[in-house]
């Protein structure tokens, strides 16, 4: 185990400005993610883990977006301070990125293999030759059958699956030593979806890369991560190892989301829900965000920022009454009221 | 409930023809729905699903003739809607509704709320402006909406609210029957759970029966009585939702809930996957279509077609190896 995480994220900002004003997109969010640890970042839409993944990455339009951070550590190099020509160095080599969208984020008049061989040839200074012979047997690797076939083929000659199978090779292609995965099953139906976080957990137990997985589905969550981050409405709720999120959830969006998605296991006559809807990025509450739609909200949630709460291990929650959350979930089954 | 369901489908299918961009030639038939048969009571909710391109929304369109079927028959109330012309269908309509999908998209953003929730009544006529806001203002209240809002326009709504604004159309003529289609998937999760709720208080109160037509299993399972599973546009298995999710008899629908991830990360572990991807609808293989990607498939799955038949109780599979399977599972 290495002590020093790959990534360390601390004091995230993100602000988007236009002509309504500006927007807090991330407020202040931290976290770290190890050598070989998948990091799921989960929240709704709007709740910034895209806008988190896109501002480690030095990708947001620089003409909207400001990006502060005390810093963001990433093997030695600082992220917020790097210049433009440091970055380029690392994207598409140390840190690899998939998007959601595996139809638009492949460009349509190129091949395949054209496309999965520029990270490489950038990259590194191999013959086109090389590149070509390593480019098939990265598609061999992500499941794709007949990959010299595959590499003179264009993107719409390819299924949803298989193109998403394309991007995880191309974002391997330079063995990155952190991937960022932004929704990468979201678009797919749910066997593919299968075979794609199979193939992730297969190819992250080879290489040990590290992942930040992001997503909005609590399946996905418990079925690859490590560690959890839950963000709502830009800033973080609650984050902790996994089995501890989900045995005794510290911040009551956590149980909430939990409770609201219908699982195969338990089946009530009634979800249980969280009433009201995410907060408009323009007509923030003023002091804990979720306050408005939560059960337990007392005077004081409103009043100020709620700090984050050491929990057991490395288990923290954005929440004043945490610690009655975690010990209402040890005792066997009290009746929600 | 009474005897004769609510609904009646028998052998719906409908087939595109599929030409050659250039030559206008005839390349092929996709066959998105075919012979298509189930029931639906009174009250019920059937829940019907598979993957993309399975032909689950194909369906729920035919079934209000927003596509024409090529062939089969729709008894609603004993009544065929396939054999009825413009006017009878538009007023048999109002007991036939539909919810779509997309909250941005179903709904017009030039008319107000009221407008849009009293189209319905508009077209089938006899209401006064008044009784029509009215009623408006009252279903808006069912749907958990503020009546106040009703000059509204549908961007001054978050997605939820607007999925509740769709609920409240279909509701406005006082219908039987609703087809959901993929009505909660667009919604983030604590809002769906909301909408869930909400179309299960409407059916008890007004005694509706729902085709709730979703790709997500957990949510299926959690709305409906019982559920139709499609592939490549046929039902592969029908049965009530407990025997449907407990014990699986066709091997895609097995496959389909062994991809379901798991819900909590204790209860991690390898499963079988299935493999391949669905195949093109585009002339589909003449024996079962899902024989391409199933593991027991043997040569008489590849050249023969399994009809749907019935197993104990209500379960119906199209799968020549039922018992088989079933078996070796025991």
């Amino acid at each position: 185990m290495q002590t020093e995480p790959i990534l360390r994220v601390e004091g995230l900002r993100t602000t988007f400005s236009g002509d309504e004003g500006t927007a807090v997109a991330v407020d202040d969010v931290s976290f770290d993610v190890n050598a070989g640890e998948i990091v799921g970042l989960i929240g709704e839409s709007g709740s910034g883990k895209s806008v988190t993944a896109l501002a480690i990455m030095g990708l947001l339009p620089k003409d909207t977006a400001r990006v502060t951070a005390e810093r963001i550590l990433f093997d030695g190099h600082d992220l917020v301070r790097a210049s433009e020509r440091e970055m380029r160095r690392l994207r598409g080599r140390a840190i690899g990125m998939i998007f959601q969208e595996p139809m638009s984020s492949l460009n349509p008049v190129l091949k395949i293999g054209d496309q999965l061989i520029e990270p490489i040839r950038i990259h590194e200074r191999i013959s086109h030759r090389a590149a070509f012979d390593r480019g098939v047997e990265l598609l061999s690797k992500v499941g794709i059958p007949s990959p010299i076939q595959r590499m003179n083929d264009y993107p719409h000659q390819l299924s949803g699956g298989m193109r998403q199978r394309v991007m995880i090779a191309i974002a391997l292609s330079c063995s990155p030593k952190l991937l960022l995965a932004d929704e990468p099953t979201t678009a797919l139906d749910v066997t593919i979806q299968a075979q794609l976080l199979d193939l992730l957990l297969e190819i992250q137990s080879e290489t040990k890369m590290a992942i930040v997985l992001i997503t909005h589905s609590m399946g996905v969550i418990a079925e690859c991560a490590d560690k959890v981050v839950v963000m709502y409405s830009g800033r973080i709720a609650e984050q902790g190892p996994v089995t501890e999120i989900f045995d005794r959830p510290g911040h009551p969006y956590t149980k909430g989301l939990m409770q609201c998605t219908p699982e195969l296991t338990g089946n009530p006559r009634r979800l249980t829900t969280i009433p009201g809807s995410l907060p408009s990025l323009s007509a923030l509450p003023p002091g804990c965000r979720f306050a408005p739609r939560c059960g337990l909200a007392l005077p004081t949630c409103e009043a100020g920022r709620p700090p984050m709460i050491g929990l057991r291990g490395t288990h923290a929650s954005a929440c004043i009454r945490a610690d009655e959350l975690v010990a209402a979930a040890a005792q066997p089954e009290e009746a929600d009221a | 409930m009474s005897n004769a369901p609510l609904l009646s489908v028998r052998d719906l299918s409908k087939h595109f023809t599929m030409r050659s961009p250039f030559r206008g030639t005839t390349i092929g038939t996709v066959q998105a729905v075919n012979r298509v048969s189930f029931d639906i009571a009174e009250g019920e909710t059937l829940g019907l699903v598979g993957e993309s391109g399975c032909g689950k929304s194909t369906t729920g369109r035919l079934l209000l003739r927003l596509i024409e079927p090529n062939n089969g028959k729709v008894l609603f109330q004993g009544q065929d809607l396939l054999q009825l012309d413009a006017r009878q269908l538009k007023k048999i309509r109002k007991s036939i509704q539909i919810v779509f999908q997309d909250p941005f998209s179903s709904l017009n953003p030039r008319m107000t709320v009221e407008d849009i929730v009293t189209e319905p009544l508009y077209l089938q006529g006899g209401m006064s402006r008044r009784e029509m806001r009215e009623r408006a203002r009252m279903l808006l209240d069912k749907v958990g909406l503020n009546a106040a809002h009703i000059t509204r326009f549908p961007h001054e709504f978050s997605g939820g609210q607007r999925q509740r604004i769709g609920i409240a159309r279909a509701l406005a003529a006082d219908p039987r029957f609703i087809v959901c289609d993929e009505a909660v998937s667009a919604l983030d999760v604590s809002v769906q759970a909301q909408v869930i709720n909400l179309l299960q208080d409407l059916q008890e109160e007004f005694n509706l029966s729902y085709l709730f037509i979703a790709h997500d299993l957990s949510v299926v399972r959690h709305i409906s009585d019982r559920v139709a599973v499609m592939y490549l546009g046929e039902v592969v298995e029908i049965a009530d939702k407990n025997a449907l999710y407990s014990a699986p008899r066709h091997p895609y629908t097995q496959a389909l809930l062994a991809a379901i991830p798991v819900a909590h990360p204790r209860l991690r572990g390898k499963r079988a996957r299935l493999g391949g991807e669905v195949s093109s609808a585009l002339n589909p293989p003449p024996g079962c279509r899902f024989s391409l990607r199933c593991p027991f498939a043997r040569d008489v799955c590849r050249q023969q077609p399994p009809a749907l038949r019935q197993l104990d109780g209500r379960h119906q599979v199209a799968c020549h190896f039922a018992e088989d399977l079933h078996a070796a599972a025991a």
